[in-house]
């Protein structure tokens, strides 16, 4: 393993950054929502590939009926919805 | 009898959420007794009156701008031996294609209230030499007495490394200067902190389809050590799950490891593996670790794929999970349940079905599961649902407290 593979070190941030209630208060007043269609556009451009990297993983797929799998019944659920229950 | 009882299955309104969800919908949840603070990728959400009422946190607004706007991944949690909420944010990238990510803090009680501190961390800041970087997909994880952050560092679309952050708790409960520790690798993907810990953290990333590289953190080592383990194989590659509708749940979602736990030194490790051999569908792959002896847990179903796990220990040992199930005759719906030593199997209740599946084919990218605070011995679960319609604004929050 060569040392550009593992790194350690620490740091400081700082003195914490405080929003004091009353800032605070105002600020949850004075910005109303993001709107729709902004939200609507960041949607949109969610990635349909998540970000990935490290060992290549995919490479050694072909899913096959041949495959070994862990020994292991299927799980069958509860299949009744839980009550809707609040407090 | 049911193999878990809800002791609150709750489903968060538009005026909870102010509108802001997203079929990617990321909910995390904090509790503090009657204090539950939850965030998703858009949105925030805060009641102190154990989830009968709730009040829209908004986190583009709340909290002043670092020089970019918010985004999204957001992760809470709660530590209830410094009485601590912590609010992690990720904010978009600059004009020089770097982030910064936001721990914000504010005391247990207090939640009725909008005053947070925080502190900020870019990749210049921890290391000049990630200086072209930016952090994504972060979490938060708590031992003893430490704070931990697991984020992937990216330059434009490649990644470079994972980073573990150790920041202290007491120093982080007296807002003062906060010095912390980082550990970064550039050989394993996505490392995921298990839930539980005392005074030694542990956490995870694959090596390859059969093998996982555990590393271990005792809270008074500088840094960690690992050791690989084998796993029974599994597969990736291109998940399919298509639903009745023929959205395809779980077209975005990957095998990195989203649920991770320890309990008495045994190590839990579940992720979403793609179909193989016999099973049919994408499933969730579970390993529990002890020692040499690797025990296997699936979660699988030859009807239907289960992904996203999130899980974590009770005061008792007992493992509690949330996942997702969904594809075939079924839309994407949500579970939690418990693993049962008895008839060594997972009990899983439907917390809520689902009445399409996203338009977009676009889900995940994960659910978190806490140990409730002060009852212990339960749960406090995340998960969301599609209720009559395949967009974002058709997701359909939940907060789930349960036990066995």
């Amino acid at each position: 393993m060569t040392d550009d593979v593992i790194e350690t070190g620490e740091g400081n941030a700082g003195e914490a950054k405080e929003l004091d209630p009353e800032t605070a208060a105002a600020r949850a007043d004075a910005f109303g929502r993001e709107s729709r269609r902004e939200l609507d556009e960041r949607q949109e451009r969610l990635r349909t590939t998540r970000r990935s990297g490290g060992p290549d993983l995919d490479a050694e797929t072909e899913a096959s009926e041949d495959e070994d799998v862990p020994d292991v019944e299927p799980t069958e659920p509860e299949e009744e919805p839980g009550p809707e229950r609040a407090a | 009898m049911p193999p878990v009882t809800l002791l609150k299955n709750i489903a968060l309104a538009d005026s909870d959420t102010g509108g802001q969800t997203s079929t990617v919908g990321e909910p995390s949840a904090a509790v503090n007794g009657d204090e539950i603070f939850v965030s998703g990728n858009w949105y925030a959400t805060k009641s102190v009156d154990g989830g009968a009422s709730w009040t829209f946190v908004n986190p583009y607004t709340l909290l002043p701008s670092p020089g970019s706007d918010f985004c999204c991944d957001q992760s809470v949690i709660y530590d209830p031996g410094r009485k601590l909420f912590f609010w992690l944010l990720q904010y978009v990238q600059d004009a020089n294609g770097t982030n910064v990510l936001r721990v914000a803090a504010k005391k247990g009680g207090t939640l009725a209230d909008d005053s947070w501190h925080w502190w900020d961390f870019s990749p210049k800041e921890t290391d000049a030499a990630w200086a072209a970087e930016w952090f994504d997909y972060p979490d938060l994880e708590l031992s003893d007495n430490f704070l931990y952050l697991t984020t992937n560092s990216f330059e434009g679309e490649e990644w470079r490394r994972s980073v573990v952050f150790r920041f202290s708790l007491d120093e982080l409960a007296s807002t003062g200067e906060l010095s912390f520790r980082h550990w970064s690798t550039t050989e394993n993907f996505s490392l995921r902190c298990v839930s539980g810990a005392a005074d030694v953290m542990h956490f995870a990333s694959h090596n390859s389809l059969s093998q996982v590289r555990l590393f271990t953190w005792p809270e008074g080592d500088d840094e960690p050590t690992f050791r690989d383990v084998n796993v029974s194989a599994w597969s990736a590659g291109t998940f399919v799950a298509r639903g009745p509708d023929g959205a395809n749940w779980l077209q975005r979602g990957d095998p990195r490891i989203t649920g991770a736990w320890v309990v008495d030194g045994r190590i839990g490790l579940a992720w979403t593996a793609n179909r193989r051999g016999s099973r049919p569908y994408p499933y969730v792959r579970v390993v529990e670790i002890a020692d040499t002896h690797v025990a296997d847990r699936d979660i699988w179903s030859p009807d239907y794929a289960y992904a996203y796990p999130a899980a974590a220990p009770n005061e008792q040992g007992e493992v509690g999970i949330t996942l997702f199930r969904g594809g075939n005759a079924i839309n994407p719906e949500h579970l939690v349940g418990a693993w049962d030593d008895a008839t060594e199997s997972w009990q899983l209740q439907l917390t809520a079905g689902g009445t399409n599946g996203p338009v977009d084919d676009k889900w995940g990218d994960y659910l978190a599961c806490r140990r409730a605070q002060p009852d212990g011995s339960s749960w406090l679960a995340t998960g969301y649902t599609l209720q009559g319609g395949g967009t974002r604004t058709d997701a359909v929050p939940r907060i789930v407290v349960f036990r066995r």
